[in-house]
Formats: structure tokens, C-alpha cells, sequence
């Protein structure tokens, strides 16, 4: 097939040529550099996703709401159960090592029990494990979709009939991901917060309900509960936006497809982590 | 066109076919015949305006491209339909009516009767009344090149483009798409209210030399026009010779 195009409402997002990194360069260094233009591909992309989004909010709505519903369809609700079974394994997981953490310094560790779950689970280990699943089950795919819709020519075929893919394929896929993701995490934490007690006591731990309510309520600060949505919906809508660009931008070539998706994924990593790593300075600073 | 050059897909910096001068009149029929891999496809989307890896003028129904917004652009690219080869380049998602639909839906924001009445009368006047409801990705070659055809009329264009609409078809389905695309320009097709300005890119010119009415040839690079009928059967062109072998017993 012959090469086709992508050059949206005017704008000419970063293309996913190849980049040269120079032979002298050592691997990491490489590395590195493949990261950083990988990056700043995605920051570029991610900015023309939102200015798209933004001014064509009520354009064409019978054709791009529907896709958003189908979107939050297969990356929240058809999510619901693994999520759910990954909250209860990691409920257990923690009443586990505080069973551990008992059994070894002979500290009545259940009593830290609200603590660990705001400090670690609902702070950080909710939004990144739900983050990873919607990558690794819903991201992936749509590396691949789209890798094989640019591959075919379909969105060379949209914008031929004055459908702009941006708006089409890229704004329901972040906006269905970014909602999917803050519910999600948000059902998460919940379930996991609950398991966790419910786990302790299976395992003979007494630990007062009214006593465990009164950890969480000391643990938790105001600034956690705009978190709880701010976080996981950042993060999602990184994974839909870094997605979408890696398999829009690859080369029209199906053997590229592969390589676009592990970029993503690393790429998506990477952003998350340092995001991360903002909030957590944030959340101290404030 | 004037002097545009078209990029090359793959190679960085590398222009595959240069100083292309193109200049198609309302009413004429186009046949621009090259060999695989000559650029056929980048041309046509160039036409179109859907290319942007052009260098050059590109002026469409009179306004030069590059000085357009991009609403104005869409409007002048949605007077001209693009009738994609291969599978028809539709969305493998979405039904055979969606895809067809799409493009109306998309522009116009709501869904309305009218809108359907004009899918309807596409899909029963291209015979995919049978496939409507069917997935684009499981019907037949010749179902979704028609379907993509429905596509490009659906918003009613002045101008067709169409990219080797005889790859992959039967000689029946050949026939039907000649008569079919003899119709369009003639204006009395069921597809659109009026004469359509066709262009068609092909690597066989023998069923078109007696059809179109101006040729090209597209090869090693280069953009050549050669004129009419009179001056397409005296070119002595190696590339023309080999588009247009003495043989028409085929058709």
C-alpha cells in the first residue's frame, strides 16, 4: 500500500519517524533519547487531542458521543470484574504482611492497618495498579487498532470525507479511558479498604470496625479526596492520549505495529511514574 | 497543480515524483495510468487535498489551498469524492450503512430522515440493501468497493477520484464498474444529480482509451500529460506503450 498522512484541523502532529540516534551514542544513551523524543511526541499529540476536544466539544455529537459510551463500555464497565478481583487480592495481600509484620516484631500491627491502606493503597497503589490494568488490557488495543487503521488507510479514508480522526478516533478513547480510570480506582480503593478489614478478621485479627473507620478518617486529608479523582483520571486520559499517538504515528508498515505498542507502554509508564512523583511533591507541599 | 512535488513515503527527504503541473477542467474525464509503486495513490490524495507532504501550488475549484482555513479546506475537499482501491478503505468496525453513513452524520451533526432516505437510495441503487446491516470487514470485495463508492457520493462532490476501481474484480463486476463510471460523467447515474469531473488512476489505460477523454502518465518521478485520445493512441512514450498494449481484445 502506498503511504498515507495524518495532518488534522491544521495542525501536523510530531510524526513517528524513526529516530536517528547517532552509532557513538552509548545503548542507554540511546535509550534515553528514543524516551525523550518518544515523550515529547506524546506531550505534542496530547496537546492537539485536547485542543481538538476542546473546541469541537458539541460538534458532531450523534457520532462521537455514542463512540465515548462505547468507549467507557469496554475500558470501565467490562473492566469491573478483574478490578474487583485485584482489589480483593490485594486486600489479602496486606492483611498477609500485616499477619507477617505481627508474627516477626510481635507489634500489633492490625492497628496500623488504616494507616497502610490510605499510605499506600489509596494514595498510590489504587490509581497505579488500575492504570496499569486499563494500559495493559484497553491501551494495548488501542495501539493496535488504530496502528492498523493508519496501516489500511482508514484514516487517510476519514479525512478524505471531512470526518477529522482526531476527533473521531483520539477524543473518545481518552475521555472513555480518563472516566474509566477515576471510577474504576475510585471502586477500587473501596473494595480493597473494605477487604482489607474483612481479610484481617478471617484471619483472627480483632480489630474494631469503629477503630478501623477512626485510622482512615485520621489518615485521610481533604487534599486525598480531590486526588482520588484528579490522579486517576490524569492517568487515564496519559494512557488513552500516549496510545492513540503511538498507533496513529507508526509507520504504515504492520510489522511497526508491535514496536508502537511496547513504546507505548513505556512511554505511558514513564509519564505515569513522573506524574506520580508530582503529585506526591504536591501533596507534601500543600 | 504547479511544480508540486509529491514525497516519498518512506525514504526521508526524498521527493518520488516531481514538478507535477496538473490542471483538470469541469466536465473532463481523466485516465492517469502508471505502473505499481509510481505514486498513483499520493497523486490522487494530493488532488484531493488531503496529502500534505506536497511541495508546490495546489489550487482547488479556483482558491489556492495553502492560504485556506481549515473549515474552508474541508469544504472545498468535500466537493471532490475519493474512491479508495484496494478493500474500499472502509472502517472495519462499522456496518456497511454506517460507514456510508458516516460522513453525513459527521457533518451534519444530527441524524435526520432525510439523511436516511439518501443511504437507502445509495445502497439500492449500488445493490448492498442485502449487506447493509453486515460488518464492513465480512462482505465480499466488490461489496465494500461499492460501499466505499456510496461514501464518496454520499455528500453529493462535483469531482470523482478513483484509485484503480478494477483491482481485484471479476470481469462481470469490470463491466458493471465501466457503465457505472461511464454514468457518473455522463449525469445519468442515480448516485448524483449532476455530470461528475472524473479522474481515475489505473495500471491498465486498455479499457479507458476509448472512455476518458485526457490522459497522463505517471512514472520514474515524473508527471507527464499527453492530451486526448487522438494524442494518447500516437504517444510513442516506452511507459505508454506498455499502459496501452495494441491487445483490447481483453475488453
Amino acid at each position: 500500500m502506498e503511504s498515507d498522512t495524518l495532518s488534522v484541523g491544521g495542525h501536523r502532529p510530531p510524526e513517528a519517524t524513526p529516530f536517528l540516534a547517532p552509532a557513538r551514542f552509548g545503548f542507554l544513551t540511546r535509550q534515553f533519547l528514543i524516551l525523550s523524543q518518544g515523550l515529547y511526541g506524546s506531550g505534542g499529540f496530547a496537546l492537539l487531542a485536547i485542543s481538538v476536544g476542546v473546541a469541537k466539544i458539541f460538534k458532531s455529537r450523534n457520532v462521537v458521543w455514542p463512540e465515548i459510551r462505547r468507549q467507557i463500555l469496554n475500558c470501565g464497565v467490562r473492566q469491573i470484574p478483574i478490578a474487583a478481583f485485584m482489589a480483593l487480592a490485594l486486600g489479602f495481600v496486606v492483611a498477609g504482611q500485616l499477619l507477617v509484620l505481627k508474627t516477626v516484631t510481635g507489634v500489633q500491627s492490625q492497628i496500623y492497618a488504616g494507616g497502610a491502606m490510605v499510605t499506600i493503597v489509596v494514595r498510590e497503589l489504587g490509581c497505579m495498579a488500575i492504570t496499569l490494568l486499563a494500559l495493559a488490557r484497553n491501551g494495548t488495543a488501542m495501539v493496535i487498532e488504530l496502528g492498523a487503521a493508519r496501516v489500511k488507510g482508514e484514516t487517510l479514508a476519514l479525512q478524505a470525507v471531512g470526518v477529522d480522526p482526531i476527533h473521531y478516533f483520539v477524543v473518545p478513547r481518552v475521555v472513555g479511558q480518563s472516566l474509566s480510570v477515576c471510577c474504576l480506582s475510585f471502586g477500587f480503593n473501596l473494595l480493597a479498604t473494605a477487604s482489607v478489614y474483612v481479610f484481617l478478621y478471617a484471619l483472627g485479627f480483632t480489630l474494631p470496625l469503629s477503630e478501623y473507620l477512626d485510622q482512615l478518617a485520621t489518615y485521610l486529608r481533604p487534599l486525598d479526596f480531590l486526588f482520588l479523582v484528579l490522579k486517576p483520571a490524569l492517568f487515564g486520559a496519559v494512557v488513552g492520549c500516549v496510545c492513540c499517538q503511538q498507533g496513529l504515528m507508526c509507520p504504515t508498515k504492520l510489522e511497526h505495529i508491535a514496536a508502537a505498542t511496547t513504546t507505548a507502554v513505556v512511554v505511558t509508564l514513564v509519564v505515569c511514574v513522573l506524574l506520580n512523583g508530582f503529585f506526591v511533591g504536591l501533596f507534601y507541599l500543600l | 497543480m504547479r511544480d508540486v512535488q509529491l514525497r516519498h513515503p518512506d525514504i526521508v527527504g526524498t521527493w518520488r515524483v516531481n514538478g507535477v503541473n496538473w490542471r483538470i477542467e469541469p466536465g473532463d474525464f481523466w485516465a492517469v495510468g502508471g505502473l505499481q509503486w509510481s505514486g498513483k495513490t499520493n497523486l490522487l490524495l494530493a488532488a484531493a487535498g488531503v496529502n500534505s507532504r506536497i511541495r508546490g501550488s495546489l489550487s482547488l475549484f479556483g482558491r489556492e489551498f495553502a492560504s485556506l482555513d481549515e473549515e474552508e479546506r474541508t469544504r472545498e475537499r468535500l466537493r471532490i469524492g475519493l474512491v479508495f482501491g484496494g478493500d474500499g478503505r472502509l472502517l472495519a468496525n462499522l456496518s456497511i450503512a454506517e460507514n456510508i453513513a458516516l460522513p453525513l452524520r459527521y457533518l451534519q451533526g444530527e441524524d435526520s430522515e432525510t439523511m436516511g432516505l439518501r443511504v437507502t437510495q445509495l445502497m439500492e441503487a449500488l445493490d448492498l440493501v442485502s449487506v447493509a446491516a453486515e460488518p464492513a470487514g465480512s462482505v465480499s470485495l466488490n461489496h465494500r468497493r461499492r460501499a466505499a463508492l456510496a461514501r464518496a457520493v454520499v455528500l453529493e462532490p462535483e469531482a470523482l477520484l478513483f484509485d484503480q476501481p478494477f483491482e481485484g474484480l471479476d470481469p462481470r463486476q469490470r463491466r458493471w464498474w465501466r457503465d457505472l463510471i461511464r454514468d457518473l460523467h455522463a449525469g445519468s447515474s442515480p448516485l448524483l444529480a449532476a455530470a461528475a469531473t472524473l479522474v481515475l488512476a489505473t495500471e491498465d489505460l486498455r479499457p479507458w482509451v476509448s472512455r476518458a477523454n485526457r490522459f497522463a502518465l505517471l512514472g520514474e518521478g515524473t508527471f507527464q500529460v499527453v492530451g486526448d485520445r487522438d494524442a494518447m493512441k500516437a504517444c510513442d512514450l516506452s511507459l505508454a506503450r506498455e499502459l496501452h498494449l495494441q491487445d483490447s481484445a481483453r475488453d
